[in-house]
């Protein structure tokens, strides 16, 4: 597989991977900082006095989710870090097929002796190392914050790299899902809209399913496998759910990425628009 | 000398739309092969099929004797490819595209391909964002004329070039031929057509309808005749090289099928009022099949 290759791929992504890298670093250290500003038995009496159907919506229980380290669990599957990853991922997979062939440029790369499944394995690696990379940046992020707070000197921050993995399988199955469409699909903006919304409709069904009390429709969500804090909380099960919360993502994630392989293989390349 | 390029009976259906059909023909080494044909007529979708990015609905295809669609990957080793729309990586500078390209495939040379961009007049250290159409074809055309493969096929090549450049990329091919290696070359152009290749097909919906060495074409004239009396018998002798195109009470029109030299003699011996020799031309085989008139 050509070097160049690899490299044209690094170079039309490292700008993106960089902003994400500096946004999840510099968000968990200074979620590390707000955390040891809030004060354990008030968050604990503002969560309890929530309405249940609220309270339902957290994985964990109040005071699992008040406590120092659930608190802290909560950069992990938080807004901001989640959309890094899966910015990274769907960004990155959809344009392995359906962004080259919307902007011309995959005829010239598939006219060279490349076979058709390196430009997915390219695409695989560097999403891959990028997602690795970021969620490295959140833990160390973590770690900064850890480390400069001095009401943090005896918390250790290994186990939320089982909570980083976690976040890092989660953007390796959108990766994959996003390298799917783009496998299919000739155009890049239709196929970030269908992974959008494969993503939003995911986020629904466990809400719904969490909050209606429906664990089946929970459990028909990728998002079921998503569970950081969970992770954090229950350090009796952390191994039990890490196997299995990443075994499920990655499995699915790896399954995307080789059905993508298939496709890409037999499709026909139309001309660029 | 061997046929570098073959197909046989290959076609391409889309649901109920043929966009080729029944395409056979050869490229032996060393030939520089001119596409010709509208918009819509398959040449494109042939270029596609040579190289893999189609699958045929029937027939098939070989490049040096390598299935195109099968063993794509082997085939595109002997093939520069310059497509009809060139687009290029925006992020990347004009030097940064040469060297993707040179370190791409095994035998790559930048040193040749900023020779190129030298003798097309184009600086490489622009940022391809900011090249304008011309400047990416440029560095497109220097890119794959830079590859040392057996057989290039260029889509199109000058399309947005000024004539200077034109004669530049024509001397090119020509020296490429000269190299031992096969064109293929799809144009609009009809004259660049005719200068640059030794042979020509015709491509009209879907079909190969006319093929023709340019050469012999060159041999090849119109006669237009306005005559005085009554059109003699056409002595046998005569006839094999001559074929009546058009015909009313005063004027004939004659094609030669070869050279005009064997029927100069006889068109002396006419009682003519007026004759006008012209050469055919591509242009006039071009709107035989192209003509609106065409059924």
């Amino acid at each position: 597989m050509p070097s160049a290759l690899w490299k044209l791929s690094w170079r039309e992504s490292r700008l993106l991977w960089l902003a994400m890298a500096i946004l999840m670093f510099c968000f968990t250290w200074i979620h590390t900082w707000v955390v040891s500003q809030i004060d354990e038995n008030s968050l604990t009496s503002i969560l309890s006095a929530l309405p249940d159907l609220l309270q339902r919506m957290s994985p964990v229980t109040v005071p699992q989710l008040a406590s120092l380290m659930g608190r802290l669990a909560v950069a992990f599957d938080h807004p901001v870090t989640m959309f890094a990853c899966t910015a990274w991922a769907i960004a990155r997979g959809s344009d392995a097929v359906s962004g080259p062939l919307g902007r011309g440029t995959m005829e010239l790369i598939l006219s060279q002796p490349i076979h058709r499944w390196a430009i997915i394995v390219v695409t695989c690696g560097v999403t891959t190392f990028g997602a690795v990379g970021l969620c490295l940046c959140g833990w160390l992020g973590l770690c900064a914050g850890i480390h400069t707070v001095p009401m943090f000197k005896e918390v250790s921050p290994l186990p939320f790299l089982l909570a980083s993995m976690n976040l890092f399988s989660l953007a390796f199955f959108l990766g994959g899902a996003a390298t799917l469409a783009s496998a299919c699909d000739r155009h890049r903006w239709r196929t970030i809209g269908i992974v959008c919304a494969l993503y939003i409709s995911s986020i629904l069904l466990k809400v719904i399913g969490r909050v209606s009390k429906l664990p089946a429709l929970e459990a028909s969500s990728f998002l079921d496998y998503f569970e950081p804090q969970k992770l954090i909380a229950e350090p009796a099960l952390v191994w039990q759910r890490t196997i299995l919360y990443s075994g499920v993502l990655l499995g699915m994630g790896l399954l995307a990425y080789l059905t993508a392989i298939f496709v890409f293989n037999r499709r026909d390349l139309p001309a660029p628009l | 000398m061997p046929n570098l390029v073959e197909t046989h009976s290959l076609c391409k259906h889309y649901a109920q739309f043929a966009a080729l059909q029944d395409c056979t023909f050869s490229v032996p080494q060393g030939e520089v092969c001119g596409l010709l044909g509208p918009n819509g007529a398959g040449k494109s979708t042939l270029i596609r099929l040579l190289l893999g990015f189609l699958k045929p609905t029937s027939g098939g295809a070989t490049i040096n004797g390598l299935d195109c669609y099968r063993d794509a990957t082997a085939a595109h080793a002997a093939v520069a490819y310059l497509p009809g729309d060139v687009r290029l990586f925006r992020t990347l500078r004009g030097r940064e595209v040469l060297r993707f390209f040179a370190k791409v495939r095994p035998g790559g040379r930048l040193d040749k391909a900023e020779g190129l961009c030298e003798r097309l007049g184009l600086d490489p250290g622009r940022a391809v964002a900011t090249m304008s159409t011309g400047m990416r074809q440029k560095l497109a055309l220097a890119a794959i004329l830079s590859m040392d493969t057996p057989l290039i096929i260029l889509d199109e090549p000058t399309s947005n070039l000024d004539p200077t450049i034109r004669g530049v990329v024509s001397a090119m091919v020509r020296e490429a031929q000269a190299a031992g290696r096969t064109v293929l070359f799809s144009s609009h152009v009809l004259s660049e057509v005719e200068q640059t290749c030794d042979r020509v097909l015709l491509l009209r919906a879907g079909r190969i309808v006319f093929e023709q060495r340019i050469a012999d074409l060159r041999l090849r004239h119109r006669i237009q005749a306005v005559l005085q009396g009554e059109l003699p018998l056409i002595p046998a002798a005569v006839q094999d090289h001559l074929v009546q195109v058009r015909r009313d009470q005063t004027t004939v029109v004659w094609e030669t099928t070869g050279e005009l030299v064997p029927l100069l003699g006889w068109l002396a011996t006419l009682a003519l009022a007026e004759i006008q020799i012209e050469p055919i031309g591509l242009q006039t085989v071009y709107e035989r099949f192209h003509s609106s008139e065409h059924p």
